[in-house]
């Protein structure tokens, strides 16, 4: 099946972006679709959501360079593909995961390089051939800041997580705006997050002007997970924010090209 | 006293800066709130309404200049805060650093560099207290933001995401050279949650700088739009907030 699948999770910090964005990667490769997870926040988050092991050194760290003036660049033989090919690590269920470099003690500095080559990779990737029919699904750290900053270029759909609250929402409000500044036509995918009451969803929804995706529920598993500091999908699979995924993975693939 | 106040998204770093700002402004004190994130909340939690956040003044560029020795603040700390704060309930000033409307807007390192300035020009005197509320990212710490900032506190909650976001962040404030780093437990809702931080706060020698319980008051708030303080001022919640901020930065008398 050709789908064409370019994802951006974005909202605000602790809405569940990276809950959300890890089950539904794995939902996805489960149906048979071939995945890229792209973390862009230099916390840990995806990679716990995803239930990945990940290398303490973020291998990207040896795909960039500094080369005449001091600019980054690629080393000698590596592009936008190769980097992916070569430094995504593998996550459950056929999920390949591509990371930022994460802030060290020593801050950004030491990872500087990981940091410019996934730069560089996801610009780069645009319409490349070799992953023409991969979903690919970034996690945006907290904020409209790297919407702003052009760090999603990859994406023809935003997935906004937004809690029924006025801070998720103001901030929901913002990374829309800015999103279609850059590119008027990118689609929004309206996800409500912690539904406790009937009023929720559509309180969000008005205000946004969108319609609603996928409204998901409060739920017990997902706390409970984030205490184990597992994925979801391996710490309660029947839970209900797993199955309102699955309608999320419906809609996306009733959404997209085929 | 300045204090930074930092923390995974959703822990709770606003709710609790707005908070404490207002807790301390009752006491008495001079309180400058300065919303550090440029997806700026801070406002709501004081008790701004939503409907007056989009009129709300964002610093202008034109406060730092460099020169051969620096960067300097183009106007004194009073001119500031009559041209560009916002007056909120209890009489705590708010100065907004940014909010991006555009895309590639620019880099924010210029206003982060006027924040650093601004809490650097915040007097030392005990009854002037400055709080800033930072991003969700360590974006202040590597950009040496809060690093005029006597101490800060990270917020977390008891699971390890949280908790390990906030280590990170405690780890480069201390390579910042802040005096004071703590982490602040938020949410707690049983003693085996704050066993768990404890142990956490234990294991990486951090000091453990409170504990807020969990209190359905403030997702309340949250859903109602209004601060904390006005939503549940009774709240176990609050009481603990008061606490901790007049442990942190109260001037010694005038408990609220």
């Amino acid at each position: 099946m050709l789908v064409d699948m370019r994802l951006a999770v974005v909202g605000k910090g602790g809405a569940g972006k990276s809950v959300i964005a890890a089950t539904l990667a794995r939902t996805l490769a489960r149906r048979g679709h071939r995945v890229l997870a792209l973390d862009s926040d230099p916390l840990p988050g995806l990679s716990l959501s995803l239930g990945a092991d990940v290398p303490a050194e973020p291998p990207l760290l040896a795909a960039a360079e500094r080369g005449e003036n001091n600019r980054w660049r690629f080393i000698h033989g590596v592009g936008p593909v190769r980097a992916i090919q070569r430094y995504a690590t593998d996550a459950p269920d056929g999920v390949r995961l591509l990371q930022i470099g994460k802030v060290t003690r020593e801050g950004m500095a030491p990872v500087m390089a990981a940091t410019q080559a996934f730069y560089m990779t996801i610009h780069g990737l645009g319409r490349a051939a070799t992953f023409h029919d991969w979903v690919i699904l970034g996690d945006l750290p907290a904020g409209p800041r790297q919407t702003a900053f052009d760090w999603a270029p990859y994406a023809e759909r935003y997935v906004l997580v937004v809690e029924p609250t006025w801070q998720s929402m103001l901030t929901a409000r913002r990374i829309t705006r800015i999103a279609r500044a850059a590119r008027a036509e990118v689609e929004m995918s309206l996800v409500v997050n912690k539904v406790a009451g009937e009023q929720d969803a559509p309180r969000v929804a008005d205000f946004l002007d969108l319609p609603v995706a996928v409204a998901v529920p409060v739920d017990e598993g997902v706390r409970s997970a984030e205490r184990a500091g597992a994925a979801l999908l391996d710490h309660a699979p029947d839970s209900p924010v797993v199955r309102a995924v699955e309608r999320l993975a419906d809609h996306l693939e009733g959404s997209s090209i085929h | 006293m300045k204090l930074a106040i930092a923390g995974k998204g959703g822990s709770g770093k606003t709710s609790i800066s707005g908070t404490m700002a207002r807790l301390l402004a009752r006491g008495g004190q001079n309180v400058l709130a300065i919303d550090g994130d440029s997806n700026p909340n801070l406002a709501l939690t004081l008790g701004i309404p939503a409907e007056r956040m989009s009129a709300m003044p964002v610093l202008p560029p034109d406060l730092l200049r460099r020169t051969t020795e620096g960067a300097e603040l183009t106007q004194s700390l009073d001119q500031i805060k009559a041209s560009h704060s916002v007056s909120g309930p209890d009489g705590v000033q708010l100065l907004v650093m940014a909010l991006p409307q555009h895309a590639n807007t620019g880099c924010l390192c210029h206003m982060h560099a006027t924040v650093r300035s601004i809490i650097d020009a915040v007097s030392e005197d005990g009854n002037d207290v400055c709080i800033l509320d930072t991003e969700a990212s360590p974006e202040h710490l590597s950009r040496g933001t809060a690093i005029y900032a006597d101490a800060m506190l990270a917020i977390v909650e008891p699971y390890f995401k949280s908790l390990e976001t906030g280590r990170r962040m405690a780890a480069l404030a201390n390579d910042l050279g802040l005096e004071r780093v703590a982490l602040v437990a938020n949410k707690i809702r049983d003693e085996r949650e704050l066993e768990a931080v404890q142990a956490f706060a234990e294991r990486h020698e951090l000091e453990l700088g409170g504990t807020v319980p969990f209190d359905a008051g403030f997702p309340g708030a949250e859903h109602a739009g209004l601060a904390p303080l006005d939503f549940a001022p009774d709240a176990p919640a609050i009481k603990a907030i008061d606490e901790i901020a007049h442990r942190w930065a109260g001037n010694g008398n005038g408990r609220a």
